[in-house]
């Protein structure tokens, strides 16, 4: 044995002697509970909701009930998570997972906090602690395969999405994980497979598209990847997860209560988004954002005299509250009265110069009252605001038709596509203008032909096919016009339920052997 | 369940401790990272005494959390590297307050090299002298020669539009902006002077960020009801420009023109190479939260945006990222130029693998870079082959841009500090963290923003400036590159400028040939310095170069390892 390795030895074996002479003994069973943080810079209903949690943990503390003092602490634990006092939160789910070992929640918690903090190692070693605890707990053994994806083994990711599968078979969030897996770990066929089923099985879950679209793109299917990049959204079904709802839904706090509206609002659950307004306002009578918010769920909902009544009430408080103007704006416009309307529209631009929207639907009703020269200035101001802003321009290029000047708007809708090539609108406008255009030196059949079959190729909707039954009809191939019209009138009648008289009307043109002379019947734009 | 805890004697502790520090002492010699930092902490000593100002009261100003950044670029033209700090100001009256913060610095290396071949840097104050006193509240700088004069000139951005400086050659600027025809106002962060059509003077593309004031800041709160920064989505993105130079001190706005205007968002980032590699440079712009582009040279003076089917433009499975900073080049030696973005805490730095056409794969996860970043907020990065293994390694500078809820009384101010974070290129397409290595420099906790590379001393590896938002600018010197071979290489126009864009392979005798970028852009509002070094690991012996100037022409020449070369358009080499 080496000198050093020898001392190296004694050391050893000197410190074991030290620490088998120290006496053992029985510590207090109860560790101290954390401290609360600074509160101060909190909401009040929030610092009292966290305080009386904190009474209610004190309280349980000297019970000697462990799971009592479990569920406090846990509980105190979750809400300053909700709080986003993420170093606060830690002690307290760490201490309930002490008293409670074989409760999961604690773990599943502590997994997600990791995840808020970055660290991915953590929330794995959590996630796995509680699927060892319950080997059928979907949502751990989803979450532990996405940080497992995270750290960059997509294999081991992929077992984890299998064994939630074999408990929820067809669990959307497990099927696309292993489509996320398989590209991941370079394997972009078996990615297709199965993004592709995922889709198919959920077709609204636009957060497919774009990882799709990757999986595509290595496999040499540039079309078909860059139709699903055109589709690329982040919409997908929710995982049932009680405990993050829990999480989500647990502060009493005005903004979670916002976000709640926000989030109903989004879905089309108007009733349980004046709910939601309601309960924010209760916490924070003065949020005017929050009342503009609850008069839109108002109106959504169905109780437009209410809805009208409160935004009044925001403009009286305030004259130049652009949102109250816009929404107002909004409830005439949807009401048909155009002339109210343009007034709040307008009010709201003034209020508020950079306000997009509200130059983009003031455009729309000049458009539809027939003042095409002031529309096409609102969509003009719009667009020196923001020249990325897509509608501004297909509103102007339909404004230029609607006025009559075809040439411009031809010359308007080439130079979009060019710059907004994902853009399929400013296709289908261009090839109902080169097929329909009145003015004959507009028109040319040939291009709205090419461009009208490569456009039902990209996207095969009821709109694309009536651009295409034009271009047809309008290079004299009547037989192919009359079939694409009765396909556009077939989805058409597939998505509303109800027959289109103009799509009809078409169709008795082609037959008689008439080409359109109308780029459209009514707004395309609508 | 009850807690068992152990209480020892007193003697039994002092033998623990007496018996632990033999065991140190014994081990001391086996030891070797905490004794070798990879990066030494030179600030003090080389006299960089730059304190940087972002107006912090409470009221949550966006800009405050952005700047600032920094500058290595040789201004006096006597061979070093000169240092530039770029200082933030204020957004109001200071109502009484105490004087204004010392503006922006210019600092003046006057390096030492001594006849054993050790080496001081001493950088000395030289604003006053420089004519750099800007005003306003700064945020990071470009550098290139736009007069084609051999004298790198600079382009500041700031919160109320740019500064061109044009330099006299002896490390004297003059504000040369209002003939310039760049825009006098809006937000620029990042910029990047860029020869984009091949005519030998070089261009420029500004990154603008978001349209804001004082009287447009937005309250925004968390959950908890508590102030936080607002999203950069409650602001509106501000159109980025590219310009043109006219050859006159002036530049021409091209960006509509150059197709550019219909797409931008608010751009942090910037960094420009041939990445289809058709010899004609473009432009990657990094967004906050929006989709990043990649803007392709069409050669006409025009560009398209493949940014979405480039796969660059969004995190691997279709989200948009915060975008801060950016770099090019090639991690995998296959020839072409990969990219790395950092981000914010949460969402991991993305690095894209190019296959030589333009095309990328999102490679962080299997790389070992995506979770490894999770706990961080990236800003200036950059590939630098830290021990010149041949091997270019990731250097991300970091710091926290939303106020953490530490739980303390004074929350509202409570630090953005973290560590860096230095990932070391395994050759195999994975990356193994190696910050510890790096020494205490990099374990520091600070809001660091910019980040400029260069070699400092001249020693033939990378060191690093960084710019930390509300505190001191730092000097990282590189202490074990030299411990290898490496070939650095100075690549020059016909006349005199630095060739920014210009690829080099260098092969050395082992066989093994590397490709490298002569840049000053990329990283976070920051310039770099120009020089190409190529580490060469052990191989040994002169190495073969061949240089892809910007117009197109190649040139070929060998050249000795371990000290510089000088290799002019045309016309071979000069050490």
């Amino acid at each position: 044995m080496s000198g050093s390795r020898a001392r190296r030895v004694v050391a050893i074996l000197a410190i074991a002697a030290s620490v088998s002479a120290c006496r053992t003994e029985r510590a207090p069973s109860v560790p101290p509970v954390p401290p609360l943080p600074h509160l101060g810079a909190m909401a009040p209903p929030v610092q009292q909701q966290l305080r009386e949690q904190y009474d209610r943990l004190t309280s349980a503390h000297t019970s000697g009930d462990d799971d009592m003092r479990a569920g406090e602490l846990g509980r105190m634990g979750v809400l300053l998570m909700a709080a986003e006092s993420v170093p606060a939160a830690e002690p307290f789910l760490t201490q309930a997972m002490a008293l409670v070992p074989d409760e999961p929640r604690w773990p599943y918690y502590l997994g997600h906090l990791s995840r808020m903090k970055g660290d991915a190692e953590a929330a794995a070693s959590y996630f796995e602690r509680v699927v060892a605890l319950r080997p059928d707990d979907v949502p751990a053994l989803v979450w532990l395969g996405h940080v497992t994806l995270d750290q960059g083994r997509p294999d081991a990711a992929a077992a984890l999405y299998e064994r939630a599968l074999t408990h929820q078979p067809g669990l959307f969030a497990a099927v696309f994980g292993l489509g996320r897996a398989a590209l991941v770990s370079g394997k972009a066929d078996v990615a297709v497979t199965r993004l592709e089923a995922a889709s198919a099985a959920e077709p609204r879950a636009t957060a497919v598209n774009y990882p799709l679209a990757m999986a595509y793109r290595q496999v040499g299917r540039l079309e078909e990847a860059e139709a699903r990049l055109r589709a690329r959204g982040d919409a997908q079904p929710p995982l049932a997860d009680p405990l993050m709802r829990e999480l989500a839904d647990i502060l009493r706090s005005p903004v979670v209560y916002e976000a709640r509206g926000d989030r109903a609002l989004a879905a089309g659950q108007a009733a349980a988004a004046v709910e939601a307004f309601r309960q924010a306002l209760a916490l924070a009578p003065d949020r005017r954002a929050v009342k503009q918010k609850l008069a839109t769920a108002l109106a959504v909902a169905g109780d437009v005299r209410a809805a009208v009544a409160l935004y009044q009430e925001l403009l009286a408080q305030d004259p130049d509250f652009p949102e109250a103007h816009y929404s107002l704006g909004a409830l005439f416009l949807g009401g048909g009265q155009l002339v109210p309307a343009i007034e709040q529209f307008a009010a709201a631009v003034r209020a508020d110069p950079g306000y997009l929207q509200a130059r983009l639907q003031l455009g729309h009703a000049l458009r539809r009252s027939r003042s095409f020269e002031r529309a096409l200035a609102a969509y003009e101001g719009a667009l020196s605001v923001d020249p990325r802003f897509v509608e501004a321009r297909l509103g102007y290029a339909v404004a230029l038709a609607d006025a009559g000047r075809y040439r411009m708007a031809r010359a308007w809708l080439t130079e979009a596509r060019r710059a907004s090539p994902e853009r399929l609108e400013f296709t289908e406008l261009l090839v109902r203008i080169l097929a329909a255009a009145p003015d004959a030196s507009v028109r040319d059949g040939r291009i709205a032909a090419d461009l009208g079959a490569r456009l039902v190729r990209q996207a095969r909707t009821w709109r694309t096919l009536e651009a295409q039954a034009m271009a047809l009809a309008e290079t004299g191939q009547w037989m192919q016009a009359v079939a694409a019209q009765r396909d556009a009138i077939d989805l058409f009648q597939r998505a509303s339920r109800v027959e289109s008289p103009s799509l009809a009307d078409g169709l008795r043109r082609y037959e008689r052997r008439q080409p359109s002379r109308a780029p459209w019947s009514s707004d395309p734009l609508s | 369940m009850g807690f068992e805890t152990r209480t020892c004697p007193k003697w039994g502790v002092l033998a623990c401790a007496a018996v632990l520090a033999g065991v140190s002492a014994t081990c001391a010699g086996t030891r070797e990272s905490a004794d070798d930092p990879w990066f030494v902490d030179a600030t003090m000593a080389s006299g960089l005494a730059f304190t940087h100002h972002n107006a912090r009261t409470g009221q949550f100003y966006y800009p405050e959390v952005i700047a600032p950044g920094v500058a290595l670029f040789d201004g006096d033209g006597d061979g070093d590297l000169d240092a530039l700090l770029i200082q933030g100001g204020d957004f109001g009256p200071r109502n009484g307050q105490a004087s204004p913060p010392p503006g922006s610095r210019f600092y003046r290396n006057d390096l030492r090299v001594r006849p054993d071949g050790t080496r001081s840097v001493t950088f000395t104050d030289a604003t006053a002298a420089s004519g750099l006193t800007l005003s306003g509240y700064g945020m990071g700088v470009a550098a290139g020669d736009i007069d084609n004069d051999g004298c790198v000139d600079l382009l500041i951005t700031s919160l109320d539009g740019t500064r061109l400086l044009r330099n006299d050659c002896r490390g004297v600027f003059t504000d040369i902006s209002a003939r310039s025809g760049l825009a006098p106002t809006g937000w620029s962060v990042s910029a990047s002077f860029v020869d984009f059509d091949r005519d030998g003077w070089l261009d420029l593309f500004v990154g603008h960020y978001l349209t804001w004031d004082p009287s447009l800041n937005t309250p925004c709160f968390g959950t908890s009801g508590r102030r936080v920064y607002c999203a950069p989505q409650v602001y509106r993105a501000q159109q980025s420009h590219l310009y043109r130079n006219e050859h006159d001190g002036s530049f021409s706005d091209v960006t509509v023109a150059a197709g550019l205007a219909t797409q931008f968002g608010p751009a942090l980032g910037v960094s420009t190479a041939d990445f289809n590699g058709d010899g004609w440079i473009d432009i990657y712009v990094a967004n906050d939260r929006e989709e990043n582009q990649l803007w392709i040279n069409r050669h006409g003076g025009t560009f398209d945006n493949l940014g979405l089917l480039s796969g660059t433009a969004l995190g691997p499975f279709g989200q948009p990222k915060s975008g801060m900073g950016v770099d090019a080049g090639d991690i995998d030696d296959d020839g072409d130029e990969d990219l790395v973005v950092t981000n914010l805490t949460g969402e991991g730095h993305d690095l894209y693998v190019n296959d030589g056409t333009g095309t990328f794969v999102n490679a962080s996860a299997v790389a070992g870079i995506s979770h490894r970043s999770l706990p961080y907020t990236g800003f200036g990065a950059g590939w630098i082959d830290v021990d010149n293994d041949g091997w270019l390694d990731l250097l991300t500078v970091n710091g926290a841009v939303q106020i953490p809820d530490t739980g303390a009384a004074d929350g509202a101010l409570a630090p953005l500090g973290q560590a860096q974070q230095l990932f070391r290129n395994l050759g195999n397409g994975r990356f193994d963290e190696a910050t510890r290595a790096g020494g205490p420099a990099l374990l520091r906790s600070d809001a660091s923003r910019g980040a400029a590379f260069g070699d400092v001393d001249n020693d033939g590896d990378t060191d690093v400036v960084v710019g930390n938002n509300g505190g001191p600018a730092q000097l990282l010197l590189n202490a074990i590159g030299q411990r290898q071979h490496w070939v650095g290489l100075r690549l020059r126009t016909a006349s005199g400028s630095d060739a920014l864009g210009a690829r080099v392979a260098v092969t050395a005798a082992d066989g093994r040939t590397r490709w490298r970028r002569a840049r000053a852009d990329g990283s976070y509002a920051s310039a770099n310095d120009p020089r190409v070094l190529v580490g060469l690991g052990s191989s040994a012996g002169p190495v073969s170069v061949r240089v892809i100037w910007p117009g197109g022409r190649i040139d070929e020449a060998r050249v000795e390892i371990d000290r510089y070369t000088t290799l002019v358009e045309g016309r071979g080499g000069t050490p």
